[in-house]
């Protein structure tokens, strides 16, 4: 688990790049991942936190229907937004 | 408002159930030093030993739940996250009242996110079917 390597912000502008979510900002940023118009995932960041919680960590990465493993490397980069979508088609 | 009566678990003996009736908002009963014996001893154990803490709410930010439900709160590293084990959402604070406020908020948005359209998986389908069981309508 790599929670103490970013910041919530990275984990934000990351889903922003990466996986096109658009974050409404309130208490905390809310975003939905959409696949072909549905709404998929939906992912709550806390605002300005490093190191980001663990079990934060881990619930951002259920959140987005992931591994811990696999939303390390979505933030580290390895993973792509097209990867991404490939392991949720094999969910759906 | 006043609370219904709220069962506590007790961390130190799993098997058994504390009923206790809080007597303020739990805003309230969270800070004051005038606990309920089992909301006291609930909240030692979140701070002090790491485990778990049950806590029964009965209304969001804006809206009534019809019945309590239950948030578990835990220790996360320097804060506190709360969550509900039927729902994908949490709550994140610097204390345990603020994780809970935050996931009543959470709740809420997610709530109305999902009325916005009918574009949702099954999966979120069904949560919003809960959630429109959770929450009582507006008055």
């Amino acid at each position: 688990m790599r929670n103490a390597d970013f910041h919530t912000l990275d984990v934000k502008l990351c889903c922003e790049r990466k996986l096109a979510i658009y974050f409404r900002s309130g208490a905390e940023y809310n975003g939905w991942y959409m696949l072909e118009g549905r709404k998929i995932a939906r992912i709550t960041i806390p605002q300005g936190r490093k190191p980001i919680p663990r079990k934060t960590y881990k619930s951002m990465a259920t959140q987005l229907k992931l591994t811990v493993d696999q939303f390390d490397r979505l933030l580290d980069c390895p993973l792509d937004g097209q990867t991404y979508r490939k392991l949720i088609e094999q969910q759906l | 408002m006043s609370q219904p009566p709220a069962r506590f678990i007790d961390y130190l003996d799993p098997d058994r159930m504390r009923t206790v009736q809080i007597r303020e908002d739990y805003h309230l009963a969270l800070r004051s030093v005038n606990f309920t014996r089992g909301f006291a001893l609930g909240y030692g154990y979140a701070n002090v030993t790491g485990m778990p803490l049950a806590v029964p709410i009965s209304a969001l930010k804006s809206r009534l739940l019809p019945s309590p439900l239950l948030v578990i709160v835990e220790p996360d590293d320097d804060g506190f996250i709360a969550r509900n084990p039927d729902l994908p959402l949490y709550g994140y604070g610097d204390d345990c009242i603020e994780a809970i406020d935050a996931l009543k908020i959470e709740i809420e948005t997610l709530y109305t996110d999902l009325l916005e359209d009918d574009n949702l998986t099954e999966e979120w389908a069904m949560v919003r079917k809960l959630l429109h069981k959770m929450i009582a309508p507006r008055s």
